[in-house]
Parts: structure tokens; C-alpha cells; sequence
């Protein structure tokens, strides 16, 4: 994750950080929530899969309402913050002219495991909601 | 001291020159003592005529499609794609990861072709479905005020601008695909122990791999994207044995973990359908 700018071309971050403004964009302008799309793990089973929930959470966020993307998903309410978050800091380093912090391998992995158990969390969350539904 | 197999390029170390065994691929390899003179020539390598050829294999190099402004676009792109889907273990093992951008707009180009052809085949068959039910309106009376509605709209399946929007944006979702995807797969690599190599040989390898989509262009809908599928999660978990110097074991446990929580939304919708079916069935009979 260690690429930044180099020779004044859009290096690995920034092209993240588009990916985030973008997804801002999307869910704030375009019509994402009246697209059906029934997720077929929770039409067979009854229950949420680990990113039922994320297309909702986003479009709330975008649109301020913050108790309705948390219900929507916690995760997912959490990977739009995070991400147009990101978005905003990048482009201020960029225009700062600023280096890319370097992690260290350590960190990277830390932060992995954080995103992982986070997920893992939000789905156990989501079902033992939907159980008391 | 430290030897390089000519074979498989792992390395191991030995006290003595001469012919001896790979521990690594178990290959007779010579090593040459002080002194002794230059080895033959190495046989020509298996590679297409465009690619670098058996240096290439020995070392880190650029793949065939970073020098598509002297190959051609085309034939660089085949060279490519024949390396990284026909020998990806070679492949990734030499291609150098300090460009991911020719291995993105790789990965963007084989994706966006698949998807246009997708949506050809989708556009087709929704006309042949739109023609089949304007006549089915006809023989219903008052059938006519629906024609050009967009119940017939939604019946064909799409609409010229539904179309026009899918070819334009399948680059930019292709884009966007292969850096999202590479930092899944990064995640599941970090937490593994097996991203020694950082997130450009990650996206080196996604990108490249990504050209097995291409299959998704053949006119099967549906089996062509299985196929494709499927190639591309061998390719990248070849990939990222080679590119991250990792074990077989992390890297398909990394490639697998992501699309098994696809798999398991896949086999639900299967599973209804086929109960679906079955439900039709004993209504039926």
C-alpha cells in the first residue's frame, strides 16, 4: 500500500480515493435503493448475509441520516464514513503535497485483522437481530 | 553458498559445484565452479514469439503488454494473456510488480470486452423477447395500449439507454472491481502472513488475472462467466503463491475465503431454485 504519487501521475491511494467519492456520488445521487435486488441468501434462509444491508447504509449516510444507516448495517455505516473520510484526507495530503504514510508490514496486518473481525462481528450482530426480529 | 535452480528459480544452499539435485523441484541442476567455462546457451523457452523470451523467465521483467507500444496493442495483449492464463506460475513468478498499472488497465481491457459482448448478447436477447411478447399483446384484446410501455420495456430486459449506460460504464466498474477485489484479497493476505510483498503485487496479480474474464466474452451466457470464473480464481491463486513468495496453502486460502461467502448467496439462490422447481412440479402433477 506503499505507492504514492510518482511523477505526478495518480498513484494506488488516489485511485481509492476516487473509488470513495465516487460511492459518495452514487449513494447520495443515484437511485441505488429503487433497484430490487433481493439478496438470495436471506430469500432461502430467512436470514441477512455478512453484506445485506450495505447499499441501504450507504444511501442514509449520504444522506445524513445517521441512526438509519447504523440500522441498516453497522458495517457498512462504518465502510462509508471510513471511506469518504478517506476520500477528503487523501485529497488534502495530495494537495498539501504530501507524502503517503508508511506503515509498517505490522500495522498493515493489525488493521486487516480489525477489518476482518469487524465483519465478522456486524454479521453475527445482523443475524442475532434478525433471530429477535 | 546460495544457488538459484534454473528450474523452478527457488533458491537453496549447498557447499559444492556440479551437477546436484533441486531440494526445491528435485531437477538436476549444474552449478558451475570458478573458473569453468561459460554454460550453453539455455534452450529456447516455451514463450510466444512477441515475449521477451527465456530471459524473461530467469528474471524480473515486464510483461509482454508494458511493451505494447513496440509489440502492437494486439499482440502484446495475446502474449499476455497466453502467460497469464496458460502458465501463470511462471508468469507471476518473474512479472515485475513495480507497474500495476499495465496490469490494471490489462485486467480493465479483458473485463470491459467481456462485458460489452455480455451486454450485446443481453441486448439480442432481450429484442427477441420484446418481438415475442408485442405479438402475444396482439392476441390479447386491448393488448395494443400496452406496446410501448414499459411493461414491455422490462419484459425485453433492457433499454437502449440501459444498454448505452452498461457499455459505458463497464471500464470504470472494471476499474473499480479489480482495486476493490485486490484489497479483499489483500486483507485475507495480511491477516494469512502471506503479503510479503505489498498491495502492488497483489494488484499486479488480480489485474493480470482478471484476463481469464475474457472467457465471459464467448456467446454462453451464464457458463461462459462460470468458466471464467473459475479460471480466474486459479490464475490468482497461482498468482499470488508466485508474486507474494508464499505457500499454496495461504494462497488459495486467501483466493477461496472471499468468493466462498459469494458461494454461499450463489448455492442459497440455487438451492431455491431448484425447490422453486420442485414446488412447480408438485403443484403440476
Amino acid at each position: 500500500m506503499a505507492a504514492g504519487r510518482r511523477g505526478g501521475r495518480a498513484g494506488i491511494p488516489e485511485v481509492f480515493a476516487l473509488i470513495g467519492a465516487a460511492s459518495f456520488l452514487a449513494a447520495r445521487f443515484l437511485p441505488l435503493l429503487e433497484v430490487h435486488s433481493e439478496c438470495p441468501f436471506r430469500l432461502a434462509t430467512g436470514l441477512p448475509c455478512a453484506t445485506c444491508g450495505m447499499t441501504h447504509a450507504f444511501v442514509a449516510l449520504a444522506r445524513g441520516d445517521l441512526a438509519g444507516a447504523w440500522a441498516a448495517s453497522p458495517l457498512g455505516a462504518g465502510l462509508a464514513g471510513g471511506a469518504w473520510l478517506y476520500a477528503l484526507l487523501d485529497l488534502a495530503r495530495v494537495g498539501l503535497g504530501l507524502p503517503w504514510p508508511s506503515l509498517p508490514q505490522r500495522a498493515w496486518r493489525a488493521l486487516a485483522m480489525a477489518t476482518l473481525s469487524a465483519a465478522a462481528l456486524n454479521w453475527a450482530w445482523m443475524l442475532w437481530r434478525a433471530r429477535m426480529a | 553458498m546460495l544457488a538459484r535452480c534454473v528450474h523452478c528459480q527457488k533458491t537453496f544452499d549447498t557447499d559444492r559445484f556440479g551437477v546436484q539435485s533441486c531440494p526445491h523441484c528435485g531437477q538436476q541442476v549444474h552449478l558451475a565452479g570458478p573458473g569453468a567455462p561459460p554454460p550453453a546457451p539455455p534452450a529456447p523457452a516455451a514463450y510466444p514469439p512477441g515475449a521477451p523470451g527465456a530471459a524473461w523467465a530467469t528474471a524480473e521483467a515486464d510483461a509482454p503488454f508494458a511493451e505494447r507500444a513496440r509489440l502492437g496493442w494486439a499482440r502484446a495483449y495475446l502474449d499476455t494473456w497466453k502467460l497469464a492464463c496458460l502458465q501463470p506460475s511462471l508468469f507471476f513468478r518473474s512479472v515485475k510488480i513495480t507497474s500495476p498499472g499495465n496490469a490494471v488497465l490489462f485486467g480493465v481491457v479483458s473485463m470491459t470486452v467481456a462485458s460489452w459482448f455480455q451486454t450485446l448478447y443481453g441486448a439480442l436477447m432481450g429484442a427477441a423477447t420484446r418481438g415475442m411478447f408485442q405479438e402475444m399483446l396482439k392476441q390479447v384484446p386491448q393488448g395494443d395500449r400496452f406496446q410501448d410501455t414499459w411493461v414491455v420495456q422490462w419484459m425485453a430486459g433492457a433499454t437502449a439507454i440501459g444498454t448505452v449506460a452498461q457499455l459505458i460504464a463497464a471500464p470504470f466498474v472494471s476499474v473499480v472491481w479489480i482495486f476493490v477485489w485486490a484489497a479483499i484479497y489483500q486483507l485475507f493476505l495480511l491477516v494469512l502472513g502471506a503479503a510479503s510483498r505489498g498491495f502492488e503485487a497483489t494488484l499486479t496479480v488480480v489485474g493480470y488475472a482478471s484476463g481469464a474474464l475474457l472467457i465471459g466474452a464467448a456467446p454462453v451466457p451464464g457458463l461462459a462467466n462460470l468458466v471464467a470464473g473459475t479460471w480466474f480464481i486459479f490464475a490468482a491463486s497461482i498468482g499470488f503463491r508466485e508474486a507474494q513468495r508464499t505457500t499454496n496453502a495461504k494462497a488459495w486460502a486467501a483466493t477461496s475465503l472471499p468468493f466462498l461467502a459469494v458461494c454461499l448467496c450463489c448455492c442459497a439462490a440455487a438451492w431455491m431454485m431448484i425447490f422453486g422447481l420442485s414446488s412447480l412440479k408438485v403443484h403440476g402433477g
